[in-house]
């Protein structure tokens, strides 16, 4: 039954308009939202990664430290690991790999450096949208 | 109307919605960066804290590999390796660690700014050192203990605490933040690193072979004879030391041997079975018992690190100097090129030649003071000749220095036999004092010593009653090994003196009686041989006719003629003297060290501060006593002895010998053993006392050998009294350092902050 109202609908172009501008801002939100997410992801994963080698690292060394012939001791190659391990820390699953070398100073003869890397993901170094995907703890210790 | 309305409804809902989701977008945006700023604040406080802790074992590392292990920055140096940059010097430390994305900084000083030298040992550096690292104190190859003072306080304030000896205070910095790089390395931060820091004390591994602090270290038993009431003290000065460590027994008795006392305040014994393996020794309660392992390093003093002989040090023929006056009061010195031993067998014997006057070097003056005391006082370090044939050195007065029991010819018991009976009745009376002190008379049914039970057996059978022509009778059973009572065993006997310890000759007169009762079976081949067995084989002639009643021993005959021991004073001092005997001009206070590659004797009141002698071979002291006090600024050791270390306080000098105190400052160091006679068993004569302030060694064995103490070399002291007093000032830089390359440290305290 017609009616007698004068109020007019939108035009498709207006709906057209309007859907585009409801999109454009969803998917922006949806962006940002992405970002944000992945930003936390990665900041999580690098912090619980960074903590991780830090307790790893000091945990090597003191373990081996009343072991004075140990490998540990015994291992010079900054290139070759000495250990490789899986840890999972969070929601994310780490490479470790401990690598020990000798100072090489005359006057530190006893120094060793003791490095370990984690990394996950494959260890990108510039994954987009990540960055890097990997973390290293260096320290130095005189061999008991 | 209605569409008018839910157009506005739907532009409220929306404009919500915005607001909402733009919220959550901005709650977004302002989380993560904090969350990052906290995760990368997280990472550069453990890069920092491992570069703390690099610090920490770059000390460990630099000590290791510093030959005795006292490396305080002093010098510049500087490690440039991959990922580590360090420089060094003037006390301070700074080091670059490249760890991951970030570069980290640890930082140490041991540099107080106390002026040159100081407490630190350093000068000060041109760039003062920052206030907030604090300073380091390595007191590694220490035996003594140091102050450390609050941050910027100097020795005027109350200590904090005292650092032990062998441990090292490190307070380090680890920093970590944003830094500018300079030629491949960076040199600051710029803005406010994240800081953490550490004091700790490391203490070298007592496993590692560093010795634990004691006043007497023997590899052999430990063992004191004091007078009667005598006892042994012995204390530290300072923390720790006060102790005693001996690889197998300590027993203190008293001159009957019975258990006599042992004290300290504040001491600790070491022997074997936990500290009880100390016979009847009455340990004071508070003193703690120990067990020494038969791995537990001693000091290790090498002979490098014994005193040295300085430039213009001079030279001596070898052997006997023999110190006399001659009738004009004028010093006569004579030399016999031989050994010791030879020309002191000879002396013993009568047979000495005549020897060779001679003029000592200037360096060597020789003064008479107006008491008729001459004074050899040697004032330039002297070693010997190397032409010499013979390696010993010895500084004897003209009468001689014998140890008591020694007479020379010419004595007042010219006939062995007489000497022999006297000597058999001095070992029986000395077998019951052993039991009974001097409380013979009137007891029953005590024991005695199985070689007098074996004569009485031989001599009587194994119970009977031995009737003597002076009328003490004696009743024993049980094979002579209980005598079961005596009669007239104190009767008086004017034969023997008066002298002490025994106070009346009278106490004597039954071991008389009973070695003249031997005397009368002493042709029986079983008591010949019982005899044998007790005192050794009697002369020819002893048991032939009556037994005689012998005088008691006198000394050399020749009392009036000759210079004694107590009228010579050695004297080991650089302090120039002028004409006038008493007038010091100069004062050089650099010690005086004699040594020699063989066997050094010196007899008469040795003295003199710094002075110190080492021997290759054995070193005595004999006669007039001692009182060697080490230097504070130069020699530390007084007496270092690759053999053994005899001080005999005996006197000789004829019917007037003594004993004489023997006080020594420093430290007593012996390969072999060490021998302190301030008195002897059976002695007549009153003991001297005997005081140590420093330490004393019997170290069983060379040093220098990694296997430690391989004999059992023994410290035996008889005295009155004994006062040992560990003084680690006397040993500190003097033992071979306990750091090696290998040495453990163990964190004694941790605190970071």
């Amino acid at each position: 039954m017609p009616t007698n109202s004068t109020e007019k609908g939108y035009t498709l172009a207006e709906v057209l308009l309007a859907i585009f501008f409801a999109i454009v801002i969803f998917l922006t939100l949806v962006g940002l939202g992405l970002t944000t997410l992945a930003g936390g992801q990665k900041t999580s994963d690098l912090s619980l990664a960074q903590s991780a080698a830090h307790e790893l690292l000091e945990s090597a060394i003191y373990e081996a430290s009343d072991l004075p012939g140990s490998a540990f001791w015994l291992s010079t190659s900054d290139s070759n690991p000495y250990s490789l391990s899986q840890v999972a820390s969070g929601r994310q699953a780490y490479t470790v790999a401990l690598y020990l070398s000798d100072a090489t100073d005359p006057g530190t003869p006893t120094l060793k450096r003791c490095r370990i890397r984690l990394s996950w993901w494959g260890g990108e170094s510039d994954r987009a949208g990540y960055g890097q995907l990997h973390t290293e703890a260096v320290r130095y210790v005189s061999k008991p | 109307m209605g569409h008018t309305r839910l157009r506005g409804f739907f532009m409220v809902s929306m404009l919500l919605l915005a607001i909402v989701t733009a919220m959550f977008v901005s709650a977004a945006f302002s989380l993560g960066p904090a969350s990052m700023a906290r995760g990368r604040k997280l990472s550069q406080q453990q890069a920092a804290e491992r570069a703390m802790r690099t610090g920490l074992d770059y000390a460990i590392a630099r000590i290791r590999a510093t030959p005795g292990g006292l490396w305080r920055a002093k010098d510049p140096y500087s490690v440039l390796t991959d990922g580590l940059v360090v420089t060094e010097g003037e006390g301070q430390v700074v080091g670059w660690v490249k760890d991951g994305a970030h570069w980290a900084r640890f930082r140490f000083n041991f540099n107080r700014q106390d002026g040159s030298g100081g407490l630190d040992g350093l000068d000060d550096a041109a760039t003062a050192p920052d206030a907030a690292v604090g300073v380091c104190v390595n007191n590694l190859v220490s035996n003594i203990d140091l102050p450390v003072f609050p941050q910027g306080q100097g020795p005027t304030a109350t200590a904090r605490f005292r650092l032990a000896p062998h441990t090292m205070l490190l307070k380090v910095e680890g920093c970590c933040g944003s830094v500018p790089m300079s030629n491949g390395a960076p040199s600051r931060f710029s803005g406010t690193p994240t800081r953490v820091a550490s004091e700790s004390i490391l203490g070298l591994d007592l496993g590692r072979g560093v010795s634990v602090d004691s006043v007497a270290s023997a590899a052999g038993d430990l063992s004191f004879t004091v007078g009667q009431s005598g006892k042994v003290r012995f204390d530290s000065q300072g923390a720790g030391g006060a102790r005693l460590r001996t690889k197998t027994g300590l027993s203190v008795l008293d001159s009957q041997g019975v258990g006599a006392a042992l004290e300290s305040p504040q001491g600790e014994i070491r022997t074997s079975n936990n500290g009880n393996q100390v016979g009847t020794t009455q340990v004071a309660s508070q003193i703690r018992r120990e067990q020494e392992n038969a791995g537990d390093s001693f000091y290790r003093i090498s002979k490098v690190s014994a005193p040295k002989l300085e430039a213009g040090a001079i030279s001596l023929a070898g052997g006997v100097y023999e110190v006399d006056l001659d009738g004009q009061q004028q010093i006569v010195v004579r030399h016999f090129e031989m050994s010791y031993q030879d020309y002191k067998t000879a002396k013993l014997a009568g047979s000495l030649p005549a020897g060779t006057v001679v003029n000592l070097p200037s360096s060597i003056e020789t003064t008479v003071n107006s008491n008729g005391l001459v004074e050899v006082k040697f004032t330039k370090d002297t070693t010997l000749d190397s032409a010499s044939s013979v390696t010993d050195f010895a500084v004897v007065p003209s009468k001689g220095a014998f140890q008591e029991g020694e007479t020379p010819v010419g004595g007042a018991l010219p006939v062995p036999v007489g000497t022999y009976l006297v000597q058999l009745a001095n070992q029986i009376h000395s077998d019951f004092d052993a039991v009974l002190g001097d409380n013979i008379a009137g007891a029953t049914n005590f024991s005695t010593s199985a070689g007098l039970a074996a004569l009485l057996n031989a001599s009587e059978g194994p119970s009977g009653s031995v009737t003597t022509p002076g009328g003490m009778v004696l009743t024993y059973q049980d094979s002579g090994t209980t005598i079961v009572s005596t009669q007239n065993w104190n009767s008086s006997w004017d034969g023997l003196g008066s002298q002490s310890p025994y106070g009346n000759g009278q106490y004597q007169f039954g071991s008389l009686e009973l070695a003249q009762f031997f005397w009368t079976r002493a042709t029986t081949p079983e008591v010949a041989a019982a005899l044998a067995s007790y005192m050794g084989p009697p002369p020819a002639g002893f048991g032939e006719g009556s037994p005689p009643d012998p005088e008691a021993a006198e000394g050399a005959s020749d009392s009036s003629k000759g210079l004694a021991v107590k009228d010579l004073k050695i004297k080991l001092s650089s302090q120039a003297i002028s004409g006038d005997v008493n007038i010091v001009t100069t004062i050089n206070e650099e010690g005086v060290t004699l040594r020699f590659p063989g066997n050094v004797v010196l007899a008469g009141r040795l003295d003199g501060q710094g002075g110190a002698v080492v021997a290759d071979g054995n070193i005595s002291l004999l006669g007039n006593g001692v009182d060697l006090k080490a230097g504070q600024t130069s020699n530390k050791l007084n007496l270092y002895s690759a053999g053994n270390i005899v001080i005999d306080g005996f006197a000789f000098d004829d019917s007037s010998s003594v004993y004489n105190n023997v006080n020594l400052e420093g430290v007593a160091y012996a390969w072999g053993g060490l021998t302190v006679n301030v008195g002897k068993l059976g002695s007549k004569l009153d003991w001297g006392n005997f005081t140590l302030r420093g330490a004393m060694v019997a170290f069983g064995g060379d040093p220098e050998q990694e296997a430690g103490s391989t004999d059992s070399s023994s410290i035996q002291i008889v005295a009155r009294d004994a006062d040992l007093l560990f003084d680690g000032a006397y040993l500190l830089n003097l033992q071979d350092s306990p750091v090696k390359p290998n040495s453990s440290f163990v964190v004694r305290a941790y605190q970071q902050y």
